[in-house]
């Protein structure tokens, strides 16, 4: 965990304890040689465990806890002895994209920004052709509800159902995932370029030039 | 890395033939448009020429990307590519076997080269029509550029930082936890211990300050700790001393003394000396109820006895009680080894304090005795 207000030249140094360690999150077997239906069992189980740790640790964030989160204003002792009235927003939580699709109950292999299809992520979207963004108070609402109707819809946009933590404290949560240089780029693309250009130079024989 | 890529690239696809050339002449712009993206992505602050730079290269590379589609195709499309092999493979089998008597051998040579390319382009394009480039990152670039309109530059969100936490918030503090049973407490109370000390440390620098320059006003800063104390002094269990290891009738003493200076001549260190004399006089002060000076021939003559150990009931950081074992051998030595003696904190006043270590103050043990 850290805090927003600091300069990214401070919050990136390692000496600066910047970054706090709030919890151990439990790491669920990896059971890949399992009949299908088990494993789904088990995808849902683990996504239950981790949203309910979740629910522990940002209890004091959310709406049924506390009914002043609303307004939002806490006491909070400062490190210089005062008592600050202070506003604690969820604003960003960084992650690869599988910890995503299970933080924010998606399946994989989606957008977590925007509803769009999975046969078309490989197109490009001009930048005035968004598709819709994820609206995750209309997910709750939908999950909420319980019927086939709603469980049609949810899977139309590939979302799981069930209770999501950040779906009941204050925040967007389709604003939570940050654009990440490392994930995305450096052992995302990069990587899969690397990858393509070692295959193209072989197809063409010129990998020993 | 991605800086000498272009350049690696440029240089193993010179020369080829004339149709050859567009391909590889693709396959070098697709390249340089994704390098030129991330390098746009990673300046420090943007305005709308290099977020439209960033849009141009992202609309490059999607023009360009198709050549590299025949490295995308992932297992599907090689089971299918290879099923259709097999059938071409027996097509040619039967085209060969119900020719065998009419072709010569030049024209049967020919027939197969034919046959050969033919089922390698099939291949191609079985390949190229399955795969495609539907994989979540590719997508999650075309978000990058609204997202910077939005919320800034790129560098502060990455998790480099947070990567790299992981050892340093997980692995040290395992390696410097005892790999025992119970070393989650210990991995997530140590980062805490550090942060604690440092909060010291800065308090203590602005203490130092504050004498050289009265005027200054110093506010000492107060750390989670302090508000898991509990407020009100509440009754601890009585400590136990205990004596040397090694013998059986642990509770009892090491020595009696009945001079005070012989415990005085028994340390070597001068310093010690004058801790240890000025520490008994300081405590019988406080204890003693007519707070009268007690001389030095009185303090000569107390009678103690002296002891290896002690166990308290004592306060952790969190405010829970914990029952700790001090060891303190004076000058003689552990366990054969060298001589031990353990550092305690030690807090000074009651009720809540200020500082990281909620009015403690470490000191090492010089000597067990009771008077």
């Amino acid at each position: 965990m850290t805090i927003g207000k600091l300069s990214s030249k401070l919050r990136q140094m390692p000496s600066t304890h910047s970054v706090v360690m709030v919890a151990l999150l439990p790491i669920p077997i990896k059971n890949r040689n399992i009949p299908q239906k088990r494993l789904d069992d088990q995808r849902h189980t683990n996504r239950e465990v981790l949203n309910e740790v979740l629910r522990r640790l940002l209890q004091p964030l959310t709406f049924k806890q506390n009914p002043s989160s609303e307004s939002g204003y806490y006491n909070v002792l400062c490190a210089d002895g005062n008592f600050r009235r202070c506003k604690p927003v969820l604003a960003a939580w960084l992650a690869d994209c599988p910890e995503y699709s299970d933080l924010h109950h998606l399946e994989r292999h989606v957008c977590f920004w925007c509803e769009c299809p999975k046969n078309e992520l490989g197109d490009y979207v001009p930048p005035d052709k968004q598709h819709p963004r994820r609206d995750h108070n209309l997910y709750r609402t939908l999950s909420d509800a319980n019927t086939k109707a709603a469980d049609a819809e949810l899977s139309s946009r590939h979302v799981h159902r069930g209770f999501n933590v950040f779906r009941h404290i204050p925040c967007i949560v389709s604003d939570l995932p940050k654009p990440d240089l490392l994930h995305t780029m450096q052992i995302g693309m990069l990587d899969h370029l690397q990858k393509w250009i070692f295959h193209f130079m072989k197809t063409h024989e010129r990998l020993d030039k | 890395m991605s800086r000498y890529l272009l350049g690696v690239v440029t240089q193993s696809l010179q020369g080829g033939s004339p149709a050859q050339r567009p391909i590889f002449n693709r396959a070098i712009e697709c390249t340089r448009a994704l390098l030129e993206f991330y390098m746009y992505a990673r300046y420090k602050s943007h305005d709308d020429a290099t977020l439209s730079y960033m849009e141009d290269a992202l609309c490059r590379f999607d023009t360009f990307k198709d050549v590299f589609l025949h490295g995308r195709a992932g297992k599907k499309a090689k089971a299918k590519a290879n099923a259709l092999r097999t059938e071409l493979v027996k097509k040619r089998k039967l085209d060969e076997e119900s020719n065998a008597e009419t072709w010569t051998p030049s024209k049967k040579r020919r027939e197969m080269n034919a046959w050969r390319d033919y089922i390698s382009h099939e291949i191609d394009v079985s390949k190229e029509l399955d795969a495609d480039f539907n994989f979540p990152k590719i997508h999650l670039m075309s978000h990058w550029v609204e997202q910077i309109r939005r919320y800034g530059a790129l560098q502060q969100y990455s998790a480099e930082r947070h990567e790299q936490a992981h050892k340093t918030n997980l692995k040290d503090s395992w390696n410097a936890s005892n790999h025992n049973l119970n070393y989650l407490p210990q991995v997530i109370t140590f980062q805490r211990g550090i942060l604690c000390f440092e909060i010291r440390e800065l308090n203590l620098q602005a203490l130092a300050q504050r004498r050289e320059n009265s005027a200054a006003t110093c506010k000492v800063l107060p750390s989670g700790a302090d508000l898991a104390a509990p407020l009100s002094s509440q009754s601890y269990v009585k400590p136990e001393f205990m004596g040397p290891q090694n013998r059986r009738d642990g509770m009892r003493p090491d020595t009696m003394i009945k001079d005070f200076r012989a415990l005085l001549d028994n340390t070597q260190d001068a310093t010690h000396r004058v801790t240890i004399y000025n520490g008994t006089r300081e405590f019988l002060k406080h204890k003693s109820h007519n707070k009268t000076y007690i001389s030095d021939e009185q303090l000569h003559a107390m009678e103690l006895c002296i002891y290896h150990g002690i166990k308290v009931q004592v306060e952790g950081l969190d405010g829970e009680r914990i029952s700790q074992i001090c060891r303190c051998t004076g000058s003689q030595s552990w366990r054969g080894g060298d001589r031990r003696n353990d550092w305690v904190c030690v807090k000074k006043r009651p009720g809540r304090c200020y500082g990281t270590l909620n009015g403690r103050l470490p000191w090492q043990l010089q000597q067990l005795f009771k008077i």
